[in-house]
């Protein structure tokens, strides 16, 4: 008789225990889908704004898609690090303002799950480590470089119309060219100019270097879109600039 | 096609629940700030339009009627409480911007204010200073606007009393180049409105003010006559006599 309560006892134990386990199990494994899924739709948020806009995927910030879901539903919750009812993104998110993915280092599962989901693409670079928390940079997977063209072109035709503002300034002063100039290196698509800048192969530069580098050539670009043009405002800009450009 | 099933199924997952009220207003006020941007691409497309078919730089007025904005066209603002007062700066391609017309709370939110100030969804328009600079492309809109802008007046009829030293009459653009009195102005030259990037254009026959900034608008590769009837090109540099 107390053997079988006993064993009665033992095997309730044994299946309360087990149930637990299959459905932490069965719980992590939703977590990991979940984290997965979230990475999916935001990469794939980014990689549709990036063409419809012609913006560097890296640069998209989180309000961008946020104006990419749809109204209503539960949309929030892909912004997340989980889908609980009392999470938001004050208290719980996952996807920081500048459009990257931050999980704690305590966040195991999530970050293994990310980490397997990244590995299909062969990047190592998309992991960063700051403090506790692991940040990974969505879109990086994108090998396509034709957006950058595009936004880099963007930038040159901008640059154009803000220094034909100086053809309104009868006579400009060094000041006024010198002003307009700052105005629009402070355009410069640093991450969507591709190329390394180096005059040579074993030439080492430093990050200062590579952005003055990138600064003088995106001037270039505006020089040389000023210089061929046709139009006569731009050609009367271009002799204003040349010497500063 | 797998990937977009998978895609319906998860928004599916998404639609049948609801988000917190925070996110709500968060993504509501998104929204509103991509529809003010795309309103303000609008209005600068209107403008330059306005300018390419009345010779004039318009207020907001002169947009709203159904050839442009649409007579029933209204700005939106980010609050109710916002400042209404939403204009085109006079005779400068420039319109207020909304953001500092909003209230404090929305102002010193900075996602929705490096939204508003990005340039993701702008095409024609961008932040100058603390208003909204409207680009204007076309090369003829471009050269109103100078003479307009630069001169700080309206072009109007060369009839009427107030003219100044830009004015047209029948379809044609005289500029001038004022003396001390009106009969001692100067006529730099004339062109029909529609053949400003072709020519013919007419010219003073004389030279020496040639340099005079009004002639550097002239498109290249327009044809010009002097007064007295030899023919001259515009070149990017110059004016240059062929004949």
């Amino acid at each position: 008789m107390l053997g079988n309560i006993w064993l009665s006892s033992a095997l309730a134990v044994v299946a309360i225990v087990s149930s637990a386990g299959i459905f932490k199990s069965y719980w992590d494994v939703q977590e990991a889908k979940e984290i997965q899924e979230n990475y999916q739709i935001i990469s794939d948020l980014k990689t549709l704004i990036a063409k419809q806009y012609g913006k560097d995927p890296n640069n998209v910030t989180r309000e961008e898609i946020i104006a990419q879901l749809p109204l209503g539903g539960n949309w929030e919750k892909v912004l997340l690090l989980d889908r609980k009812e009392s999470s938001t993104l004050e208290n719980n998110a996952l996807v920081s303002e500048d459009g990257n993915f931050e999980i704690d280092e305590n966040e195991k599962i999530k970050l293994l799950a990310l980490r397997a989901k990244l590995k299909s693409y062969s990047n190592d670079d998309v992991v960063e480590k700051i403090g506790t928390k692991y940040k990974f940079k969505i879109s990086q997977q994108n090998k396509n470089i034709d957006y950058k063209d595009i936004i880099i072109e963007k930038a040159v035709n901008k640059s154009v119309y803000i220094l034909s503002k100086l053809i309104y300034i009868s006579n400009p002063s060094d000041d006024d060219i010198k002003k307009e100039i700052t105005n629009i290196v402070a355009l410069t698509p640093y991450d969507s100019i591709y190329h390394d800048m180096k005059k040579n192969d074993t030439e080492i530069l430093s990050e200062d270097e590579v952005k003055k580098r990138k600064e003088a050539y995106f001037k270039k670009r505006v020089k040389e879109k000023l210089e061929e043009s046709n139009s006569a405002f731009e050609s009367k800009v271009y002799s204003i600039v040349k010497d500063e450009l | 096609m797998k990937k977009y099933l998978i895609l319906l199924i998860i928004s599916f997952s998404f639609l049948y629940s609801d988000s917190s009220t925070t996110f709500i207003e968060k993504q509501k006020l998104i929204i509103k700030t991509k529809k003010i941007i795309e309103e303000e691409e609008f209005i600068a497309r209107a403008f330059e339009r306005y300018i390419l078919e009345n010779a004039k730089i318009p207020t907001l007025s002169d947009l709203k009627n159904n050839n442009y904005l649409s007579t029933t066209f209204s700005p939106t603002y980010f609050t109710e409480d916002d400042s209404k007062d939403f204009s085109i700066i006079s005779r400068k391609n420039k319109m207020k911007n909304r953001l500092t017309l909003s209230v404090e709370s929305v102002r010193i939110n900075s996602g929705i204010a490096d939204l508003y100030n990005s340039s993701t969804y702008r095409n024609r328009t961008y932040l100058d200073g603390t208003e909204i600079g409207i680009f204007i492309r076309d090369d003829f809109a471009r050269h109103i606007y100078f003479l307009s802008s630069t001169a700080d007046i309206d072009i109007v009829t060369c009839s009427d009393s107030n003219r100044d030293k830009y004015c047209i009459e029948n379809d044609h653009m005289y500029i001038y180049k004022r003396g001390s009195d009106k009969s001692k102005d100067i006529l730099l030259m004339y062109y029909k409105l529609s053949k400003f990037r072709t020519g013919p254009i007419i010219i003073v026959d004389d030279p020496t003010i040639y340099d005079n900034s009004e002639f550097e608008h002239i498109p290249s590769g327009a044809i010009l006559f002097d007064i007295k009837g030899k023919k001259h090109i515009k070149t990017n540099k110059s004016i240059v006599r062929i004949q």
